[in-house]
């Protein structure tokens, strides 16, 4: 028996997100024993050549889909422009890495094409012939076990979350590549530009310590106990929560996470920080992590190497005491 | 113009979740807490800014769920909405994005509105996937994970910023009808005003029932529920917070990171 896949890659201005080897991965994962089938989409402008190079690199078969409106991500365009190669090929899964625009585009093709959807897939096993998916639920502090009912779903799957690699099938000679043309545009949703607005401030990403304040600080004057913390290390940065930073309590150039900055530092001090997949996107890469958070169930405690169950109120000034203590009594 | 707002009510995480005795999802006692969604805060503030700044713009906003979601459709109200829409589901447990996607698309489908936000992701089952798949049902485009709009009604278009990963936005013009759902950080939610809850505390809700004509049975399980593993690797530092304090000083110094 073999299953058919279809994976589907991202590519900004012609360039793909090297993601889509973690994706081959996973996709290869799927279906271990069995010969796997595995289609590539490639969306984007101008994306021919990389098609073909990434065909013959992998030997798999890969699918340029061209237009000038699928240079950025358009889920817009997919959800029409899919559902045709969906039912031509029959794939089992329709797999992407996971993000806000990935979502999008599954959860529309999901109504499309009638078929289950799984969004932020961290894990899976087989159960009794079926596969059952793992994911994050309440901010992170459940997961949950789904399955589906139809032999076709489609999924997105986090980043990180599946180290698998790809080998390629030699059973294929070479990885064909197929084009589509499309001419239609969609007057209703139309791409214009992309704007940078991470700071190019480099201080996180060089610093061996990174203190970051959660909305477990609870107020703005808080910052200046973090800020303490801070000092007590010779090579330290600030950084913060993506809700810390919407308070204006830390500039955005301070957000760590999915839609932040990416950070390993060789210390990650997590203060009031619950440690949802979009925080954690930016940091679980840290050399050490060590969480305060006083809910012994907070998310953060399960990717944290040291945990602090306190209040960080009253644990904070503490520390920074002690650390005092010990400087002036050595 | 007419907007509509969809909102969940949530459990609180923050406090202590206990899991029903089959597994299968949270166990509500009199003692639950619930609220608004994060996400739809936002999504509702920055309705209630359009209508601020735009002339014969009105809010509805709606809700899908069993009885105490009414709870959060009057909060809707007592922040400035004009109408709440409350769709009675009455299935216990676990409510999957399709079901309320079908739920809130054969309301609004009705109803001609311009403009349809929403939160960029619930907080309990962090799917991201009822404002896409609203927007698909109604054959309308939709842009998600959106920080900034301004809306030119002259032309029926609306140009967004939409957030991509690592701080990248990309700009989408989109014609109305459209679906937005709406990230943090587009605006400071306010809180009710007095004069909004004692309107919304008066004010009858439009009670609608779910319908299921054009639902799709579902096809994904919610199979069970649970508390993740620690990790296996952790090291919870036990003792007085002082003695938790030298353990981490100490640490941290073996580690030649200190001052
Ligand atoms: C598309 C998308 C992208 C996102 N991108 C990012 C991103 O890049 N970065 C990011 O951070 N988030 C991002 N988020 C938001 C993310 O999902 C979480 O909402 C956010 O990270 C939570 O921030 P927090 O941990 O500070 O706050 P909360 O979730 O409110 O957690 C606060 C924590 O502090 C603890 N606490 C409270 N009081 C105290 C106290 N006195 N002492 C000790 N502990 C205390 C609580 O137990 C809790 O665990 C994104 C969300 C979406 C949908």
């Amino acid at each position: 028996m073999h299953k058919k896949q279809i994976l589907i890659a991202e590519t900004v201005e012609n360039q793909i997100s090297p993601s889509y080897k973690e994706l081959l991965g996973f996709g290869a994962s799927l279906h271990p024993d069995g010969e796997n089938k595995i289609l590539l989409i490639i969306p984007g402008q101008n994306v021919e050549k990389l098609a073909e190079q990434i065909a013959i690199e992998n030997n798999i078969h890969t699918l340029a889909i061209e237009h000038e409106d699928l240079r950025y991500p358009n889920p817009h365009l997919l959800q029409k422009i899919l559902p045709e190669v969906i039912r031509k090929y029959m794939p089992s899964y329709i797999c992407m890495m996971h993000n806000v625009r990935t979502c999008q585009i599954a959860a529309s093709l999901s109504i499309q094409i009638d078929a289950p959807c799984i969004t932020g897939v961290e894990s899976y096993e087989i159960q009794k012939e079926k596969s059952v998916f793992t994911r994050m639920m309440f901010n992170g502090k459940l997961i949950g076990k789904t399955a589906c009912k139809t032999d076709q779903v489609i999924l997105t799957i986090i980043p990180g979350a599946f180290s698998g690699s790809f080998t390629p099938d030699h059973t294929i000679q070479h990885g064909k590549t197929e084009i589509i043309k499309i001419n239609e545009t969609a007057s209703e949703y139309k791409p214009v530009r992309i704007i940078e607005t991470i700071s190019k401030d480099n201080r996180l990403e060089e610093a061996d310590v990174v203190v970051s304040a959660g909305m477990g600080i609870e107020k703005e004057e808080r910052i200046d106990l973090i800020r303490k913390i801070a000092s007590i290390f010779s090579n330290a940065a600030i950084g913060g929560s993506r809700i810390v930073c919407d308070h204006g309590w830390l500039p955005y150039a301070c957000q760590i996470g999915e839609t932040g900055k990416q950070v390993s530092p060789k210390l990650y001090f997590a203060c009031g920080i619950s440690g949802t997949m979009q925080h954690t996107a930016g940091m679980k890469k840290s050399g050490c992590i060590v969480a305060i958070n006083k809910d012994p169930n907070a998310p953060i405690f399960s990717i944290a190497d040291y945990g602090v169950v306190e209040d960080l109120q009253s644990f904070l000034p503490i520390l920074a005491a002690r650390y005092d203590d010990r400087k002036k009594n050595p | 113009m007419k907007i509509l707002v969809c909102i969940k009510q949530v459990v609180c995480s923050e406090s202590s979740l206990e899991l029903n005795p089959n597994g299968k999802w949270i166990q509500e006692t009199d003692s639950t807490e619930f609220r608004m969604n994060r996400f739809d805060e936002y999504a509702l503030e920055e309705a209630l800014l359009i209508k601020e700044a735009n002339p014969g713009v009105t809010i509805d906003v709606v809700s899908v769920g069993p009885n105490r979601v009414k709870d959060v459709v009057k909060k809707g109200l007592s922040k400035g909405a004009d109408n709440g829409v409350h769709i009675l589901y009455e299935e216990s447990g676990y409510c999957p994005p399709r079901k309320i996607a079908h739920q809130i698309a054969g309301y609004a489908g009705k109803q001609s509105y311009d403009l349809i936000l929403t939160g960029v992701m619930a907080e309990d089952d962090m799917l991201c996937q009822v404002g896409p798949m609203t927007a698909s049902l109604l054959s309308i485009p939709c842009a998600v994970s959106v920080i900034k709009e301004e809306i030119d009604l002259v032309n029926r278009m609306i140009t967004v910023q939409s957030e991509m990963e690592s701080g990248k936005v990309e700009e989408v013009i989109l014609s109305l009808p459209a679906l937005l759902t709406i990230q943090t950080g587009i605006n400071q939610p306010r809180y009710p005003s007095l004069s909004n809850i004692v309107r919304a505390n008066s004010q009858e809700l439009i009670d609608v029932q779910a319908s299921f004509q054009e639902e799709s049975p579902d096809k994904v399980t919610l199979l069970s529920i649970d508390y993740p593993a620690k990790s296996s690797k952790i090291c919870i530092l036990e003792g007085s917070a002082e003695e938790k304090a030298e353990q981490l000083l100490t640490i941290f110094h073996n580690r030649s990171l200190l001052k």
